[in-house]
């Protein structure tokens, strides 16, 4: 540096002189520091300016503060947050207006929104406005009606028409020579439960089957589902290999089930295709290229070798659920057959030619709609039938059918003699549906054009003629079918097939006609009704069903006050939400020494049969059941009381047979045994654990606001209270304390079961409550093998004399101390009402 | 269909020896299309008492005549209801009895894969009787005997008698 230059300050007669050099680590290290510092201010900006004031002056706006829109876009998510730390709530953001909300575009975007996470029937619209909507298995369902239908629904079931919407049920379309099919399905299930699915009945397309699906090659365990199924008749006979089959699969269980199929059938998805690319030349090992659809309308998996198709037909199909006897009024006054001489019903025709006497399928339709009661046509009989738009079948106000006039064919020849040819229909047509759906008049068009066009209103108008005619699918469904179990012809029905797009219209015409809608407790319901059980509680469904009403006990339980809970050890209940089947059945195996296997539900017919003699009339038990299996009972309470889920079924003692004759002579409807209260070991426990953790609380919020008083007084600024930050700590107690109130899990100490109150358990009631059909309270429960040999060999005992006494066990609530007897008898027929 | 050929017979009086290839599903009995309120069917579940009442109910509230259908094992219930009612009455009703069959059609179900649905045809006897009031005050044109448009029964006409 040269040192003739004035330098500012030293040439003014100051003091500082600049140095002669600079050390570099000096500068660098200042360097560093203001770096550092810029980087810290950039990231945290300490100023206490609020966003807008920061901003440059042209572009400021008048109450920029209060209203953020005012804000250019990326300020605005930190004004919002700087205010809201300030304490002043910025604007929320306002709901649009009820006019904006309601506009049919935004209101269509907003019903696709909602529908992107859980899917929607068609109906679903209809079933909010009416009914409490729940999720359930992907969907959301009605499950009853917000008015209070209970008993106007088993009226319904019972004597007029219960209408449901079962379009959650998925259809699965299978597709290869019967051959292929049969041996695959022989692999998920067994001649013992029933009829298979090559069964001749079933076959030819006329009636709908059920089958037990298993887990392949695991029978008896392993259940699935129990599906029903219904082949596409062949159009013409021997000249294809390929079969279509449609199995309905429950939504809880289609996925076990279509992973099942695939690995039955060795089926590969399509949506990811490897082609293989032309060689170029020999010497090169073979290239291929992976081909990727982006879309699949409907999932569909392929086997090339055997040629086999899966298909997953969701919400192709629109299934409705018709219970009652009036279902065929129903059913008649909404449905108007379509007749036409086109080309579609030519093959139909040429059969009929064949044979003048029998009817087609549209007369067969009609003659069968006549009928009283739907459990007068043939059992699981399917029709198709091409009826006109149901738009155009309502009544001008809601009317109940009324009953046809007598027919012209008697219901037992109706029921031997056939349709002239089987179901065709144009439903098991991909292309068609497409087309069905994608041609058919909008509610609004219709609307628009009877407004133009008709002159008298309620009148028909020329145009109605050239509506396109629907193909429908009409499933009869028999009910109960034993009558000395449950009341001949109960729940009997139809179920009716439509295609997409066509739900709300004949929903709404049969809504007319009287049906009254009902949602999924209806189902429990109508099943408790038949004495059945829908989900056994081996299969897939069953399990994830018990499972979460566990869950809901459990939570209801404990959001009960103390007081109101019932306290589950003193009454010597072990497992008061669920039924522990596992542990059951280890405690009633006799080998002890085994290892656990899995119980499962007794669906061998011939076996059921051999127990239903044994317990009817004392014939010998049979040896051949395995330790592991339940047997499903129908229970029956002929006294007082009352039945819930999860009832214990006991065994009852020599004592208890002598107070219940005793009771008898003097008409005593007391409980015929009393449980003794057990003492809670675990009350005092509870009791220092509660108020231990309020003591420690309570100390740490001192020591809070001893550490806030501590810096109250060195501080300038207001001081807070640091937060709790317990809530691990709370959690924690709770489950303890939860623990505490629960008996130990049974699947700990052997033997905890059956010996966990003074009379041996050996079954659990799954379903119950009062049957206005037997007008008594019924349920539905499931017995070891073991168990219910102990319970006749001491029947055979103490009843000797009593030789008409039918069986009884003992039964008692999971919530109560009393003990009552109950008829018992076995269901033979597991699927019926499914 | 050729396979389903009707088997023609009485209904066996217990199948419990029998070696079963099928499995027997009952039809419901077939009812009178019109379903006026004065029919009653007997069954042999319902109470013996509360039939009693509705029968007593409908008179009571005017009814001219009704109409008790039994069938088969019910014959002796209804008769024992109908005579049970004319005591209580005190002279106040009358009966009037016909008889009739009934053709019953049971589908029996196939246990294994290789059979079809089959049927089988029965018959079994009825009993309608007809209680009405014989009021002297009542101007009634007679109407005797009762005509019971039973769909079935009238079909048939096997044996008709008046009691």
């Amino acid at each position: 540096m040269s040192s003739q230059k004035l330098e500012y300050d030293a040439s003014l007669g100051g003091h500082v002189t600049l140095p002669s050099h600079v050390a570099t680590y000096h500068y660098a290290s200042g360097l560093l520091q203001e770096i550092k510092s810029m980087i810290a201010d950039a990231q945290l900006p300490a100023s206490s300016k609020l966003i807008f004031q920061t901003l440059p002056k042209h572009m400021r706006r008048r109450a920029m503060s209060h209203h953020p829109k005012r804000l250019p876009r990326k300020y605005r998510s930190a004004h919002n947050s700087q205010m809201s730390k300030a304490g002043n709530q910025p604007v929320n953001h306002k709901r649009p207006s009820r006019k904006y909300r309601r506009r049919p575009k935004n209101l269509l975007n907003e019903y696709i929104r909602r529908q992107r996470k859980i899917n929607w029937l068609e109906t679903h619209i209809w079933h909010a406005k009416r009914f409490h909507m729940i999720d359930r298995w992907g969907y959301r369902l009605p499950y009853a009606s917000c008015d209070k239908t209970y008993r106007a629904c088993y009226r319904a079931s019972a004597e007029h028409c219960l209408l449901q919407d079962i379009s959650f049920y998925s259809c699965v379309q299978m597709q290869g020579t019967v051959d292929h099919l049969r041996n695959g399905f022989g692999r998920l299930t067994s001649p013992d439960c029933g009829l298979g699915i090559a069964a001749k009945t079933y076959l030819s397309g006329r009636r709908e089957g059920s089958i037990q699906l298993f887990a392949d090659g695991q029978y008896p365990s392993g259940a699935l589902h129990c599906a029903s199924f219904m082949w596409r008749p062949e159009e013409q006979p021997e000249a294809q290999a390929q079969r279509t089959l449609w199995l309905w699969l429950h939504p809880a269980a289609v996925e076990a089930t279509t992973s099942q199929l695939i690995q039955v059938f060795q089926l590969k998805s399509t949506k990811q295709e490897q082609l293989p690319l032309p060689a170029e030349s020999d010497e090169q090992s073979p290239r291929f290229v992976t081909h990727t659809k982006a879309f699949e309308r409907n999932k569909s998996y392929i086997n090339k070798d055997t040629g086999m198709e899966m298909m997953i037909l969701n919400q192709e199909f629109n299934r409705f659920r018709l219970t009652g006897p009036r279902s065929q009024c129903v059913l008649a006054a909404s449905l108007r057959v379509h007749r036409q001489n086109s080309s579609t019903l030519s093959k139909s025709k040429e059969l009929l030619d064949a044979s003048h006497d029998l009817l087609d399928q549209a007369d067969y339709c009609e003659a069968a709609l006549q009928l009283r009661s739907p459990s007068e046509v043939l059992s699981n009989l399917i029709l198709s039938v091409n009826v006109i738009d149901p738009r155009l079948q309502r009544p001008s106000k809601r009317t109940k059918a009324s009953n046809p006039a007598a027919s012209a064919v008697n219901s037992t020849q109706l029921l031997m003699m056939q349709p002239a040819s089987p179901p065709f229909s144009d439903l098991w047509d991909p292309e068609l549906r497409v087309r069905l759906s994608g041609q058919m008049m909008l509610t609004h068009q219709y609307n628009q054009l009877r407004q133009k066009h008709a002159i008298v209103p309620g009148e028909p108008c020329a145009f109605e003629e050239q509506m396109q005619p629907i193909p429908l699918l009409l499933i009869q469904r028999p009910g109960s079918q034993q009558a000395n179990y449950k009341r001949l012809g109960y729940a009997a029905g139809w179920d009716v097939i439509a295609p997409a797009r066509y739900g709300m219209a004949l929903w709404q015409t049969l809504i007319m006609w009287g049906a009254r809608p009902g949602g999924l407790r209806e189902f429990e319901s109508v099943a408790r009704e038949l004495g059945v059980d829908h989900h056994l509680p081996d299969t897939v469904t069953g399990l994830e069903q018990a499972a979460r009403a566990s869950l809901e006990r459990r939570a209801r339980y404990f959001r009960l006050p103390p007081n109101k809970r019932c306290n589950y050890r003193k009454l010597a209940v072990v497992s008061p939400f669920k039924a522990p089947w596992q542990s059951l059945v280890r405690d009633w195996n006799l080998e002890t020494s085994t290892s656990p296997k899995s119980f499962y539900v007794m669906r061998d017919r011939a076996m059921l049969q051999r127990l239903d003699k044994c317990m009817r009339h004392r014939e010998q038990f049979p040896d051949c059941l395995t330790d592991n299996c339940l047997i499903q009972v129908e229970l029956r309470l002929h006294t007082r009381g009352n039945l819930e889920s999860n009832a214990l079924i006991c065994l009852p003692s020599r004592l208890d047979w002598k107070r219940y004759w005793r009771q008898l002579k003097h008409d005593n409807q007391e409980p015929v045994h009393t449980e003794p209260l057990l003492s809670d070991l675990n009350e005092r426990l509870r009791k220092e654990l509660r108020l231990g953790h309020k003591r420690l609380l309570k100390r740490l919020r001192a020591r809070r606001v001893r550490e806030k008083r501590r810096l109250q007084e060195t501080s300038t600024r207001r001081v807070h209270i640091r937060p709790a930050k317990t809530a691990s700590l709370v959690s924690e107690q709770l489950t303890k304390m939860c623990s505490l109130w629960l008996p130990t899990e049974p699947s700990e100490t052997h033997d905890s079961v059956r010996r966990q109150c003074s009379r041996e358990v050996f079954g659990y009631v799954s379903c119950a409550g009062f049957s206005f059909v037997e007008a008594a309270v019924c349920g539905v429960g499931y017995v070891t093998a073991n168990g219910l040999r102990q319970l006749l060999a001491a029947r055979k005992a103490d009843t000797a004399g009593r030789s008409r006494q039918p069986l009884l066990c003992l039964l008692r609530n999971a919530n109560s101390r009393d003990y009552r007897f109950a008829r018992l008898q076995i269901n033979l027929n597991l699927a019926a009402g499914v | 269909m050729d396979s389903n050929s009707t088997e023609r017979g009485a209904k066996p009086r217990n199948n419990r020896n029998r070696q079963q290839s099928q499995r027997v599903v009952r039809k419901l009995p077939p009812r009178v299309a019109n379903d006026k309120r004065n029919n009653i069917y007997i069954t042999s579940k319902t109470d013996f008492k509360a039939q009693q009442k509705r029968c007593e109910d409908l008179l009571n509230a005017g009814a001219k005549e009704i109409f008790l259908h039994c069938m088969g094992y019910s014959i002796t219930r209804g008769l024992n209801l109908a005579l049970r009612l004319i005591d209580n009455s005190e002279g106040a009703l009358s009966y009037a009895i016909n008889t009739s069959t009934i053709n019953l059609v049971d589908e029996l179900h196939p246990l294994c894969d290789e059979d079809d649905i089959t049927y089988r045809q029965r018959n079994n006897s009825a009993l309608h009787i007809k209680i009405f009031n014989n009021n002297l005050f009542d101007i009634v044109v007679p109407k005797l005997p009762a005509q019971t448009n039973y769909t079935e029964a009238s079909s048939k006409k096997p044996q008709k008698k008046q009691k």
